[in-house]
């Protein structure tokens, strides 16, 4: 594995959410891990709005998390949030979502929408390939680079 | 008898722009589902200047997530621009604010009173909605990023509206002793909404949050915010240098990013 490869892979970790990536290529395999400071992203740290439901979700991924230490995301091109704000996985409450797991989708389909102070932004797949996770529900808030859809 | 308006008419619009003309491109059209919907899909000036579109009648105005944002033949202004900008850690967050803002004070510089604006963007009279705004960003695309700012003005609503908004809407002609004719307010808008966004742009919402709280409709007022599946209550503590609103609760102070606001009646 070349050391641009390499870089790139550091970044991708450094930019996502995940706290650990491991890639087997052939022969080589490298696992890159990231010391999560409480305080990784200073500008945005205290953006969450935390409303009712939030608490208790980030719980529970903490919690799962503790449990099981082998990330269990699969792999996969990682779409991520430009924005802080919250997270909708369709136009209006009540509507179809723009995607489910499993959906095969085109680049530039759209896949959710985030919203911040009723600016809101949709964002589109920048991959061709299948949802393979959706990592964040429905209304909940997210941070600015946080992952929010693999495409595989 | 419902008062008569003149035509929009982009000549005039860019006429009362004055000098500021040559940074917009102004189009009207007689009918269109959404402004917004048809500046989102358009292709971008080619000269860079800020794109208007404005309608004579709106059909199918879109609000906050899949609400409608009615309107009334010549009894509204319904508008869309679209803006190009370079995203950073200032933009877009707190763009909305902005464009109420501009909004507001445009009205108050025709004399409209009691102006305020009620997170993020809705600009109230007496507690009653006078317009709303949505702004949709457009990204990728191999093009610059830009936000569609859409702008529903209620200038005239006919007395048998059925409307089904909360402390019920206000219009124009109520408010101001004397109505501009569509195409002065909408140049009078345009030049507000130039003027902030070039604050905007160079400084970020910071160097407009006070103007925004001087006019903050629930100011240290306690509030209910929700959204979908959750609530939150507490005391309106302003907005912060984003936006984002600041909420005062038992836990301490809170920043809400989504929601609908509304007063929080004593129990």
């Amino acid at each position: 594995m070349d050391l641009r490869k390499l870089k790139k892979l550091i970044d991708l970790v450094q930019e996502s959410g995940i706290s650990e990536l491991e890639v087997t290529e052939g022969e080589e395999k490298v696992r890159i891990a990231k010391q999560l400071a409480p305080a990784a992203a200073p500008t945005y740290v205290t953006a969450a709005p935390a409303p009712a439901q939030a608490a208790p979700v980030a719980a529970t991924a903490a919690a799962s998390a503790a449990a099981d230490p082998v990330d269990s995301t699969p792999e996969g091109h990682v779409v991520k949030s430009p924005m802080v704000g919250t997270f909708y996985r369709a136009s209006a409450p009540g509507e179809k979502p723009f995607a489910e797991i499993g959906d095969s989708i085109s680049s530039g389909d759209r896949l959710c929408i985030i919203e911040a102070m009723k600016l809101m932004n949709e964002i589109e797949c920048d991959a061709s390939g299948t949802v393979k996770a959706i990592l964040v529900e429905n209304g909940q808030p997210v941070e600015y680079g946080q992952p929010l859809f693999i495409i595989g | 008898m419902p008062p008569k308006f003149a035509p929009l008419d982009p000549s005039r619009i860019l006429a009362g722009l004055g000098d500021r003309a040559r940074y917009f491109e102004v189009r009207v059209i007689d009918e269109c589902g959404s402004t917004n919907s048809e500046l989102v899909e358009a292709a971008p000036d080619p000269l860079g200047r800020i794109q208007v579109l404005a309608c004579e009648r709106q059909t199918g105005g879109r609000g906050r997530r899949g609400r409608s944002w009615l309107s009334w033949d010549e009894g509204s202004l319904t508008f869309s621009l679209r803006w190009s900008f370079e995203p950073g850690p200032h933009m877009p967050a707190g763009l909305s604010l902005v464009a109420g803002l501009a909004v507001a004070r445009t009205l108050e510089r025709l004399g409209g009173e009691g102006v305020q604006l009620k997170w993020p963007n809705d600009v109230l009279v007496n507690g009653q909605k006078l317009a709303g705004i949505l702004i949709e960003l457009v990204q990728g695309r191999g093009q610059r990023a830009s936000a569609v700012i859409g702008i529903g003005v209620n200038l005239h609503v006919p007395q048998d509206a059925a409307i089904d908004v909360v402390g019920g809407v206000a219009d124009l002609v109520g408010v101001l002793s004397g109505l501009p004719d569509r195409n002065t307010l909408l140049a009078m808008l345009l030049s507000e909404l130039a003027t902030l966004l070039d604050t905007y742009s160079s400084a970020g919402f910071a160097a407009l949050r006070g103007a925004w709280m001087q006019r903050n409709a629930f100011a240290d007022l306690p509030v209910l915010l929700s959204g979908e599946g959750w609530s939150q209550s507490g005391v309106c503590a302003g907005v912060d240098e984003d936006g984002a609103l600041l909420l005062e609760t038992p836990d301490g102070l809170r920043r809400v990013l989504s929601g609908e606001i509304s007063l929080r009646l004593a129990p």
